[in-house]
C-alpha cells in the first residue's frame, strides 16, 4: 500500500515545552488510522503541522509524496475539532462556501454539497442556521463541510467531542462508510472505544512521542494482561484468596472485601476454571465480568496513567 | 469564493445599516426644515424671536419712536402686559407670557440727549437665556445709533427716528446655529457632509465588524486555509469584500443624501467633499478591521466590542469634532483633544468647502484636513495588520 502521509522525527517546541517530540508516523492508502491520546499528547499539533497551520521546529512531513502545496490540498478534507462553520449562513450555504473553496465548477459544486448533506443526514435542515441546530447536527454539519469535496484523505480531529450516543454512532458509522468509498482517514480522538470501533491502525501518542504503533489486536499483545476476570464475592478467607492466586495463568490478584478481580497473561478457559474453584470452595457468588485488554490498559501498562487522566 | 461568501454574510447585519439610514434621513431631515424655516414656525433660518413686553413711563415723541423701532422689528414680538397689576411682570415671565420685561425709564429723551445712558430703560429678564442677549444687543444698537446722530448735530426726536431708520435696513442678528455666511442653498449638502462621518462609521462598523471576525476566526481561517487558498489571497477577497460594503454604503447615503436635500448635494466644491468621504470611509475600513481582528472569533465579543466602539468612538467623534455642535461653540480643551481625532478634521474641511460655522474656503485647509485623515486611517491600517501579525503569531505557537 501507498503511504500517504508520512511523518519523520517531527519536533515541535513552544518555548520550554516540546509538544512533539520525534513523531513518527506512516499513514497508509485505505487505512482509518487512529491517533490516539489524552488531553495535550500532542495530536492536535500533530494534525496542525501536517496541515500546515503551525510551523514546526525539526522533521520532514509529507502527504501523497509531496510537501504540502495547493494542489495536495486539493485532496484533503479537513473536520476540525471545533465546530468551523459562518453563524451567518444557513446549513447549505456553510458547505458550499467550504466546497466552494476546492471546486469552483458550479453543477459539479452543488450535486456534491447535495451528497454531503445526505451522507450527514441535514437532509430538511438546509435552510437552518448553525445556531439553531442540535450539537448532534453541528457535528454532523461540519464534518459536511470538511467532505463535501470528496477528498482523498480526510483528517479529522476529535469530531465526536460532546456528542450524543445516537449521534456520535451515526457519525463513526459515516466515517466508515467514507473510508469504504475509498478515503484515507486519520482520526484523531482520546475515546479508546471509539479507536477500537473503527481505526485499522492506531498510533498511541504522549507527551509528543508515538509510544506504539499497529492492529488493535498487535497494541494489546505489547501488554501482559490478555484478561481480567472480577467476581462479587464477599467474605473470603485468607485461604480461599490463597487458592485464587494460584490460579494457571494469573498474575495478579485483588480484593477490596466484596470483589475479587483476578488479572491474566494468556491461558484459556481461565474463567470456567475461576467458576469451578468457587463453585467447590462454595462460595457465594454475585455478578461475573470477564474483561479483555482495551487499549486505556495498553496504555495504563507502557505510560503508567490512564488515557483519561 | 470566499469574497462572494462574504457578501452573503452582509444581509445578516443588514439592520444595522438600515437603522443607522432611517435615523440619518430623520436627522438631516429635521435639521434642514429647522434651519430652512419649513417646521412651521415661520421664522427664518437665522431669524430669532423674543416676546417683549414694554412699559413706557417717559412717553415722549423719542420714547414713542424707540417704540415703534421695537415693534417694528422682525425679530420682536410685542406682548401687553397689565403694569397695574402686582407680581404682572413676574407672573409672565414666569408662565412665559414674555421673555423680557423693559420699562423705559421716565427721562429717557432727555437722558438720551445729554448721553446719561446709564439710567434710560430697565430690564427684568429670564437671566441667562437666548431672549437677553438677543435683546440687549438689539437696544444697544439703537442707543448706540441714536447717540451717533445726536452726537452730529441731529435733535433727540429726529436722532431717534434716524437710528431706527438705519437699523431698520439690516440689523444682524447673530444666530447661534452654525450656519453663518454661508450660502443657504447649500443647507442640505453641508448639514448630509456635516453628518456623514457619523453615520458612515457607525454603518461600516455595525456592519464589517461582526463579518471580519466570522471570517477571521481562527477555526473558519484554519479550515479555510486548509484549502488550496493562500493566506494573502484569503485576506485580500475579505478586504475586498468590505471595500465594496463601503462602496455601497457610501453610493446608498449619497443616493438618501440627493433624495433628502431634494438634488443641491453638489456644487463646484463637491470633489473635496467627495474626496474626504472616501478618506474617511477608508478609515471607517479601517477601524473595521481592526476591531474585528481584536474581537475574532467570538460572535459574542464582536457584538459587545462593536457596541463599545460604535458608542465611545462614534458618538464620542460625533460631539467632541462638530457633528452635531459646532466646532466654533466647543471649548478650547475640547478642541485640543479633538485634533486627536479624525472627524474633527473631517468636519473642519467640511466647514472650509461650505465656507459655514465661521470658516472660509481655503484649499490649504482642505488638503490638510483630507491629508491628516488618511493619515489616521493609514495608522489603523498598520495598527490592524500587527494585530493580525500577532494574532497570527499567537495562534501558531
Amino acid at each position: 500500500m501507498e503511504t500517504v502521509v508520512k511523518v519523520e522525527r517531527l519536533v515541535k517546541r513552544y518555548k520550554e515545552l516540546i509538544a512533539l517530540d520525534h513523531l513518527e508516523l506512516d499513514i497508509k492508502e485505505g487505512e482509518i488510522f487512529g491517533l490516539l491520546g489524552p488531553n495535550g499528547s500532542g495530536k492536535t499539533t500533530a494534525i496542525n503541522c501536517i496541515l500546515s497551520l503551525l510551523t514546526y521546529d525539526k522533521g520532514e512531513i509529507s502527504v501523497f509524496g509531496k510537501k504540502l502545496c495547493a494542489d495536495v490540498k486539493r485532496n484533503i478534507g479537513v473536520v476540525m475539532q471545533n465546530v468551523a462553520v459562518l453563524d451567518e449562513l444557513n446549513v447549505r450555504e456553510n458547505i458550499d462556501y467550504f466546497c466552494g473553496l476546492y471546486i469552483s465548477d458550479k453543477a459539479l459544486r452543488k450535486q456534491r454539497v447535495d451528497e454531503a448533506i445526505a451522507f450527514a443526514g441535514l437532509e430538511g435542515f438546509e435552510k437552518f442556521r448553525p445556531k439553531k441546530l442540535s450539537g448532534g447536527l453541528l457535528r454532523r454539519l461540519n464534518i459536511a463541510c470538511g467532505i463535501a469535496h470528496k477528498p482523498k484523505l480526510i483528517i479529522m480531529d476529535e469530531p465526536t467531542v460532546a456528542v450524543d450516543p445516537q449521534s456520535r454512532n451515526r457519525i463513526l458509522e459515516g466515517i466508515e462508510e467514507l473510508n469504504r468509498q475509498g478515503a484515507t482517514i486519520i482520526y484523531t480522538s482520546h475515546y479508546m472505544e471509539e479507536v477500537e470501533q473503527i481505526c485499522s491502525r492506531i498510533a498511541i501518542i504522549d507527551k509528543g512521542r508515538n509510544i506504539a504503533e499497529g492492529t488493535k489486536q498487535e497494541l494489546k499483545k505489547l501488554i501482559k494482561n490478555t484478561e481480567t476476570i472480577s467476581v462479587e464475592a464477599a467474605g473470603l478467607t485468607e485461604e480461599q484468596l490463597d487458592g485464587a492466586r494460584s490460579m494457571p495463568h494469573a498474575y495478579e490478584c485483588r480484593y477490596d472485601g466484596k470483589t475479587l478481580t483476578l488479572l491474566y497473561s494468556g491461558g484459556k478457559h481461565n474463567l470456567t476454571r475461576l467458576l469451578d474453584y468457587m463453585h467447590n470452595e462454595e462460595i457465594p457468588m454475585g455478578r461475573v465480568y470477564s474483561l479483555l485488554p482495551t487499549l486505556n490498559d495498553v496504555f495504563l501498562e507502557i505510560t503508567g496513567k490512564e488515557l483519561r487522566d | 469564493m470566499v469574497f462572494k461568501a462574504y457578501l452573503r454574510l452582509i444581509p445578516s447585519y443588514m439592520g444595522v445599516a438600515v437603522m443607522y439610514m432611517a435615523m440619518f434621513a430623520v436627522l438631516l431631515g429635521m435639521t434642514m426644515m429647522e434651519r430652512s424655516g419649513l417646521n412651521g414656525s415661520g421664522a427664518s433660518a437665522d431669524s430669532f424671536v423674543t416676546l417683549l413686553a414694554v412699559n413706557d413711563n417717559d412717553d415722549t415723541e423719542e420714547s414713542r419712536a424707540f417704540l415703534e423701532y421695537l415693534e417694528n422689528s422682525p425679530n420682536i414680538k410685542m406682548t401687553d402686559i397689565d403694569f397695574e397689576r402686582e407680581n404682572a411682570v413676574q407672573d409672565s415671565l414666569y408662565y412665559r407670557k414674555a421673555e423680557y420685561v423693559l420699562t423705559i425709564n421716565k427721562g429717557f429723551a432727555e437722558a438720551l440727549s445729554t448721553g446719561d445712558t446709564e439710567y434710560l430703560l430697565s430690564s427684568q429678564v429670564i437671566a441667562g437665556s437666548a431672549s437677553e442677549v438677543f435683546t440687549e444687543s438689539f437696544i444697544d444698537s439703537y442707543i448706540e445709533a441714536a447717540r451717533l446722530y445726536i452726537t452730529v448735530g441731529y435733535d433727540t426726536a429726529e436722532a431717534c427716528r434716524e437710528a431706527a431708520k438705519t437699523l431698520e435696513n439690516g440689523v444682524e442678528v447673530k444666530s447661534f446655529s452654525a450656519d453663518n455666511g454661508w450660502d443657504k442653498e447649500n443647507t442640505g449638502a453641508y448639514l448630509f457632509y456635516n453628518f456623514m462621518p457619523y453615520i458612515m462609521l457607525m454603518m461600516i462598523l455595525g456592519i464589517l465588524v461582526p463579518t471580519f471576525s466570522s471570517f477571521l476566526s481562527e477555526d473558519v481561517k484554519a479550515r479555510s486555509l486548509c484549502a488550496p487558498v493562500s493566506p494573502v489571497l484569503y485576506m485580500i477577497q475579505i478586504i475586498c469584500g468590505a471595500f465594496m460594503v463601503c462602496l455601497v454604503s457610501a453610493g446608498v447615503l449619497l443616493a438618501a443624501g440627493i433624495i433628502i436635500t431634494g438634488g443641491t448635494l453638489f456644487n463646484e466644491h463637491s470633489l473635496y467633499s467627495l474626496l474626504q468621504m472616501l478618506v474617511f470611509m477608508l478609515f471607517s475600513l479601517a477601524l473595521s478591521a481592526f476591531v474585528g481582528i481584536l474581537s475574532s472569533g467570538s460572535a459574542k465579543k464582536a457584538n459587545y466590542i462593536t457596541s463599545m466602539v460604535s458608542n465611545v468612538l462614534g458618538l464620542g467623534m460625533a460631539f467632541l469634532c462638530g457633528v452635531f455642535v459646532s466646532q466654533s461653540l466647543l471649548g478650547e480643551n475640547i478642541l485640543m483633544a479633538a485634533k486627536f481625532l479624525p472627524a474633527y478634521w473631517y468636519v473642519k474641511a467640511n466647514n472650509s468647502i461650505f465656507g459655514a460655522d465661521g470658516a472660509v474656503f481655503n484649499e490649504a485647509i482642505i488638503w490638510s484636513a483630507i491629508g491628516i485623515q488618511a493619515l489616521f486611517a493609514l495608522a489603523l491600517i498598520a495598527g490592524a495588520l500587527l494585530a493580525a501579525h500577532i494574532k497570527k503569531g499567537k495562534e501558531s505557537k
